[in-house]
This record gives structure tokens, sequence and C-alpha cells, in this order.
């Protein structure tokens, strides 16, 4: 055998250089594309979270195997905001340096507010699976959602509530760590309510579901005897609440909000979850074909059913992606794109996105039948 | 004719065939069997703990439904129907509570499944309450701070639902992890919901790895099998294994990085040890023998050159008194010996050429040598005086052009003697009678 020669020796070189070339530019083409999600994962608020997050891979997952956008992967890069704002803040700015296009999140209105000036500073549009407070309405910012207004629906209830003659006055309770949708919605109603000639006795508020703000509560209500109590709290709290007014021997109606509309609420509220009813702008998970199509998937995936939020995570995803076909990867062209209006075909159906990246729909409300979430009531929907 | 390779070249490569590319090949294999040999060490490791998770997990799942069990048919037999029963910590428990139920038990779906407002164990966790048996997906609890399951048994009319303590398993978890801290343990459910995992935020957010490629390729398999893909963003080599009837996936897992680069660094640096130990001793070789062969050699050469070129031929002594070897040593002698005569024959020779050119000239007769070509290489006196040429002019000249014959009766010019001469290649005599046509001089008689 003679010694390699250099002339080889170079087209060995360069056999390897182009196949090296090839191989990272294949890989540079399948790079995945990131999109964050931001929402809360431990604590009270949790469910909304997690099954946000759920939601929102289950989403990734099916677009990408259906061949992504342009060929390239969606990636899902989970951050947990811990239910704070401070949390919500740094997760926002931990996923803006891993270089996502668009952030999911958050699953609060208190939230989604106190990440917004982060948005703003990183270009990242935050697209809110959930985020229905109406301080949000109408501006022109980075900050989308797939969650039609609250005020609207309090509005709705308000006119529910004042054709009913069981229920000639209303007490309020509301949870102020949510403040920026609690307030709003409480404060729409109250307007609405008393507008049509309503009488609330009691309007009232707790920051921590602990015995002594229960109690607190269940005096004020023995007192005021209202005919019915409207709860804008958690799903957790909003069971909490149930069972020590039952256990109190408080009878009033409970009235309460999407926010609480979760299995969380289901599971721990137990038999006692068929005396509330729901304001809400999220249909049942089994009530359309679609929607039971895709709760038998989620089902399937992660051994549970989806919760509201899991659906409209699943949608927010979507509408990225609907808005990442009609551009590239850059931010810039996808707030661009996000702010087109448009119409988006959604698991609850059509929904209608404004420029200010604002939602519309229906209204419904919702009770609890054997154990599961059903329409009662299909309200009039209002233009955003 | 195509260049030789020089001595060092050859070396080169014969150390290359022979003792590098060998070592490449042998190294490399060795190093591919250590691999496999610390993989197989890895697969033995992972298979016999997860065999010890799996005979904990079937006897704490076991005794927690044996337990359950015995909780609603003791109620049940008991005279105290109606009443509801919680344990604040039965062993393997967190909290246990034994209720009535509804009747038709079996058709009932979850929601309309009777239980006390005292339960407040989410039912809705259960992926199905009708099948046996009946586990709920992992949830933290945010009342008993801990990620936890349920599972419920049901009787005639009473049912018993708990929720698992899952600290004794973690601590064997932990007391595994903490003797080889590089193994990543995982333990699912069916769905690929985490019960355990290394990292606790990942249990506190109820994360669900199915999205992970190591764990999708997990939960397909129902025996137990070894894995290698890729888990958050590494790639790992893993044991999975299925606990019937559960359902729950035990994993074991230790990235690659950890399983075989340490081995792997110290055969590559051994290897590379060796390769550059082997190296050195090829260029250490080489300039030996550029010292002791190739120098002297080309040294010798000059002899030769010397001696053909007549030029003072060097002294070879020394070199043949500090020839390393033997061979050489006597090489050098005999070349010097060999050349010396070489040079003394050739001086004789050139003397014995002079006397005879002496005797040449003073012959009476001219003679004139040529060449093959008939060129005039030499002539004597006599010669130059007959032609009229002179030897310094003469030389080089084509013999036809010196000496040239004519018939002395009519001044014709004869037929080239020379030409027959030297294409037959054989003596011939003048014809008579001739005349030598002399050169500015009158012609003289061919055979004076």
């Amino acid at each position: 055998m003679r010694f390699p020669k250099r002339g080889k020796i170079r087209l060995l070189l360069s056999v390897g250089a182009a196949l090296w070339s090839c191989l990272t530019v294949a890989a540079c083409e399948q790079e995945p594309i990131k999109i964050g999600f931001s929402g809360t994962l431990t604590g009270p608020f949790s469910d909304l979270g997690i099954h946000g997050r759920n939601g929102a891979r289950m989403a990734v997952e099916t677009i990408n195997k259906a061949g992504g956008v342009h060929g390239r992967p969606l990636e899902l890069v989970v951050e947990d905001d811990g239910g704070t704002p401070e949390g919500a803040i740094q997760a926002d700015r931990h996923l803006a340096g891993l270089g996502v296009v668009a952030i999911i999140g958050h699953m609060t209105s208190a939230l989604s507010m106190a990440a917004l000036p982060v948005t703003q500073e990183t270009g990242v549009p935050l697209i809110s699976p959930t985020t229905s407070t109406p301080l949000l309405k109408g501006r022109k910012d980075l900050f989308f959602r797939v969650q039609p207004t609250t005020d609207a629906a309090a509005r709705a209830l308000a006119r529910w509530v004042t054709g009913k003659p069981f229920l000639k006055t209303v007490c309020t309770v509301r949870d102020t760590r949510n403040d920026a949708y609690t307030a709003p919605w409480e404060g729409t109603f109250v307007a609405e309510y008393e507008r049509l000639g309503g009488k609330l006795p009691c309007r009232m508020t707790y920051g921590d579901a602990d015995p002594t703000a229960v109690q607190a509560l269940i005096h004020a209500l023995r007192v005021e005897r209202p005919d019915a109590v409207l709860l804008v709290s958690s799903a957790r709290d909003a069971a909490y609440f149930l069972r020590s007014f039952a256990s109190e021997g408080i009878t009033s109606h409970l009235l309460s909000s999407a926010w609480a509309q979760t299995e969380a609420f289901l599971a721990e509220s137990g038999r006692l979850s068929g005396n509330v009813i729901f304001a809400t702008e999220n249909m049942p998970t089994d009530s359309t074909a679609r929607l039971r199509d895709f709760s038998w998937e989620y089902r399937k995936r992660f051994g549970i059913a989806p919760s509201f939020a899991a659906v409209k995570a699943y949608d927010a995803v979507q509408l990225v992606y609907s808005a990442l076909k009609e551009t590239t990867e850059k931010r810039e062209e996808l707030v661009r794109a996000l702010s087109r209006s448009r119409t988006l075909d959604s698991l609850y159906g059509s929904l209608t996105i404004d420029a200010y990246g604002d939602t519309s729909g229906p209204y419904f409300i919702v009770g609890v039948k054997e154990g599961r979430f059903a329409v009662l009531e299909f309200l009039p929907g209002e233009a955003s | 004719m195509t260049p030789k390779p020089s001595l060092q070249d050859l070396v080169r490569a014969f150390f290359f065939r022979r003792l590098l590319l060998p070592f490449a090949v042998v190294s490399l294999c060795a190093l591919g069997a250590v691999g496999a040999l610390q993989l197989r060490d890895l697969y033995r490791d992972h298979a016999f703990f997860v065999k010890v998770l799996d005979r904990y997990v079937t006897t704490l799942l076991s005794g927690a439904y044996k337990t359950l069990r015995e909780k609603a048919l003791s109620l049940e037999e008991s005279a105290g129907a109606g009443k509801e029963l919680s344990f604040s910590s039965p062993v393997g428990f967190h909290r246990v509570f034994v209720f009535e139920t509804a009747g038709e038990l079996a058709s009932s779906p979850v929601g309309s499944f009777r239980v006390p407002p005292s339960v407040d164990i989410p039912l809705s966790y259960f992926p199905n309450l009708d099948e046996w048996p009946a586990v709920s997906v992992p949830y933290f609890s945010g009342r008993l701070n801990t990620l936890t399951l349920a599972v419920m048994v049901r009787a005639e009319r009473f049912a018993a639902l708990g929720e698992l303590n899952l600290q004794s398993l973690e601590k064997l978890i932990n007391d595994f992890s903490q003797s080889a801290p590089d193994n990543i343990v995982i333990v699912l459910d069916q769905y690929g919901n985490v019960i355990y995992h290394p990292n606790p935020q990942i249990m506190r957010c109820q994360e669900n790895l199915v999205h992970e490629p190591l764990i999708r390729r997990a939960l397909t398999y129902w025996r137990p099998q070894a894995l290698f893909d890729t888990l958050d963003g590494r790639f790992v080599f893993a044991y999975s294994w299925r606990v019937a009837p559960w359902g729950w996936i035990l994993l074991a897992a230790r990235p690659i990085t950890h399983a075989l680069v340490p081995s792997l660094f110290w055969g590559v640096l051994t290897a590379i040890a060796a390769f550059s130990l082997l190296f050195s001793l090829l260029m250490s070789f080489r300039h030996r023998l550029d010292q002791l062969v190739v120098r002297p050699i080309t040294h010798m050469t000059t002899v030769l050159d010397a001696v053909a070129r007549k030029r003072k031929l060097p002294d070879l002594g020394p070199l043949a008194k500090e020839a390393p070897f033997s061979e050489l040593a006597l090489f050098a002698r005999e070349l010097e010996r060999t050349s010396r005569a070489v040079v003394e024959r050739e001086a004789a020779l050139m003397a014995q050429g002079r006397e005879l050119h002496r005797i040449l000239d003073s012959i009476g007769d001219g003679v004139i040598l040529t060449d093959a070509c008939g060129r005039i290489v030499r002539m004597n006196a006599e010669a130059e005086h007959l032609t009229g040429w002179f030897q310094t002019q003469a030389l080089g000249r084509p013999v036809g052009q010196i000496l040239t014959f004519a018939d002395p009766k009519t001044g014709k010019l004869l037929e080239n003697l020379i030409h027959r001469v030297l294409t037959s290649g054989t003596a011939q005599k003048f014809p008579r009678p001739c005349r030598l046509e002399r050169r500015g001089r009158f012609p003289g008689p061919c055979d004076p």
C-alpha cells in the first residue's frame, strides 16, 4: 500500500465538508419554531394552567403531525408563572430569552396585565387563552386572546337574573387576588343589574379562602339573606364556599363565572355542584361533535376530561399557527399577521378576532347535570 | 521511469500500514467493546432496580387495594350502614374515606356517583371508575402539599376511596439515585402522567411526558424493554417496565454522556497516548535511520562522484571508524579501497595511453584513427605530413574529407575507400596506382 496522496486527502476532506454542510443545512431546515406557554402550573389556580398547557401541547402535536409550519415543527416551551405577577414577568422574560416567537398565556387576567409591559418590552406577542378582562379591550398592543371579554357575559347574567321571580336580591363575592378579572366582571354585573332595577344588599371581597374569611362571609349572608350569591372566584374557592355554605345552612342560589367552570370544581364540590349556575363564554366540552372528538383525544392523551382552558389554549395555538402560516417566524411579521382581523374556526365554533386582538362570540348559562357541565340557555352575544 | 520512493517514505508507509492503521482499528474495536460492556452493566443495574421497584409498587398498590376493600367490606358487614368514616393516615395512604354510595354503581357515571360532601378527593381525575383497578391520574394536592393518586374500591353498598402516600416509593428511588446520581428514575401512569420524577417541579406541575420521544416509546411496550432515545433533549439509555395491572411505567435511564463518556474518555485518552507514543517512536526511528543509514549512504555517493569526476577522493576512514554498525563500516572500507583501486588503475591506463601515443607519433607510416561514423579521433605526425592537415584541424572531421584518392593518369577521384571500410567492417587494400590528394601541396603516392 502506498501512503495516501495529498489529492486523495483533499478529496476526502471535500467530501466530508460537503456531507457536513448537507447535514447542517438539513438540520437547520428541521429546526423547530419555538412557542412559549406561560401559565400557573402550581398553586390554587393551577387547574387552568395545567389544562391550558395540555391543550397547547395537543395543538402543537396536531400541527406537527400535519407537517408543521412550512415544513418546520413547532416546539412548546413551558414556564410556570407561579400565579404571581413577579412570576409572570420572570417567566415571560425567560421565554423571550429562549427565542420563542409568541407566548401562549397567561391564564388569568391579573397575570396577563402584569406581564403586558414585558410583552411590549421584548416584542414577543402574548396570546391568552382565558384572559377575559375588559381592561385590555380595544388596545393596539401585543396582547391577543381567544376568550371573549367578560363584561358582556356579566351583563347577560344580570339580564337573565332580573327576569327570574325567585331571584329578587343578589349578593356578590369576589376574589381580590385576580382583581383584573373579578372587579370588571362583578362591576359590570352590578351596574347592569342595578340599571335594570335589581337590589344588591351586599358586595363582598376576600383575599384568601381561609375559615375566618368564610365565616365573615357566612355571617353577612345570614344577615342579608339574599336570593342568590354571585361568586366571582376560582374553581377551588367556589367549591370551598359551596361546601361551607351547605354545611352552614345557607340556601341561596349560587351564580358564578367561567373562571370556576373547571373539572376541579366538579371534583371538589361533588353533588353540590348542581346548585351553581355559570354565566360563561365556554360551552361544556361535550356539547358539539368537534368538542367531543377533542375531549376523546384529550382523555386518551392525559387520562382526564379537558376543561375550557384546554380548549382555549388549543385554539390559541391554532391562532398562532394560522398567523405563522401567513408569514415567516419573525416576530414583527407575526405581530402584523396577528393584528389582521380574522375569523378563527375554533373548537367552540366561529370566533371573530378584531384588529385589537379582542374576540367576540356567544354566551351561555351553564349548569351541572349528572356531574357534567350542561348548557341551560344560550344568551345573545354582543359585538365586542 | 517513475521516481522511486525514498527510504523515509517507504518506512513511513510501512509504519502507517503495518502499525498505525491496525492500531487505530484495534483501538476503535476496543472502545466499542468498552462501550458495549458499559451498556451491558448499565442494563443489568437498571433491570435489577426496576424489578425491585416493580415488586415494591405491586406490593404497595395491592396492599392499598386490599386495605380499601377490607375497610369497605367491614363497614358493609357492620351495623354502620349510612355512616361515613374517614381515616387520617392509614398505612400506605394519606387519607381514606369509606362511604355509602347510590345503587347501580357499575353503570353510574362519575358525576352521578354519590359522594358525601366531606370527601374532597377529585373523582374527575379517575380515567374510568367502571374499570378495575380504579386509580386516578396523579395530581398535586395543595392540602397535602404533595403529589398523590386516588384509589377507589367498591363493595356492594359502600365504597372506599384513598389518597396514596408515595413517600416510601420516593424514598426507595432516592436511595437508589443517591447510590448512582447519574441515574434518572421516572414513574408514570399509563397516560404518561408523572408519578415520580427527580425534578420536584415537574411533579408539582402535574406534567405529562408523552411529548418526550423516550416516554412515547416506553408507553408502546407491554414487556420490559431497553430503549435508546432522547429525554429532555439528551440521548439516554433506558430500561422500561410496565407494572401490571396498574399500567404504571417504571423507567430507569442514564444519559449516554454519563453512561459512556467517562470510560470512553479514558479509553480515547489511552489510545491517544499510545498513538502519540507510536508516532514519536516512528519519528525517532526515522531520525535514527536518517542519521545511521541515509546520511552515510549520501556521503559515500560523493566518493563515487569524485571517482567519476576524477576529483580528489574524500576520506572515508572516519566514516568507517565511526560507523554505528559493522556492515556499514565494512561497506565504507570496501568502497574506499575499491575507489582507490579504480583511480590507480585509471592513472596507469592514462600513462599507458600516453606512451602509445608517443610510439604512434614516432613511426614512419601515416596512421589515422576514426570512430564508427568515420570522424577522425587521432592521427600521427606522418599522417599530418601526408594529408597536409594538422591533427588539431582534422579532429572531428569526416575522414573522407581528409583522405581523397585519385587516378594518377586521369586525375579522376576514386571510389571512397574509407566508406567501404566503414560499411563492410573489413580491411581494404588501396587500388594501384592511386594518388593521395593533399591539402595545399602536390599529391603524393598512395603507398609511399
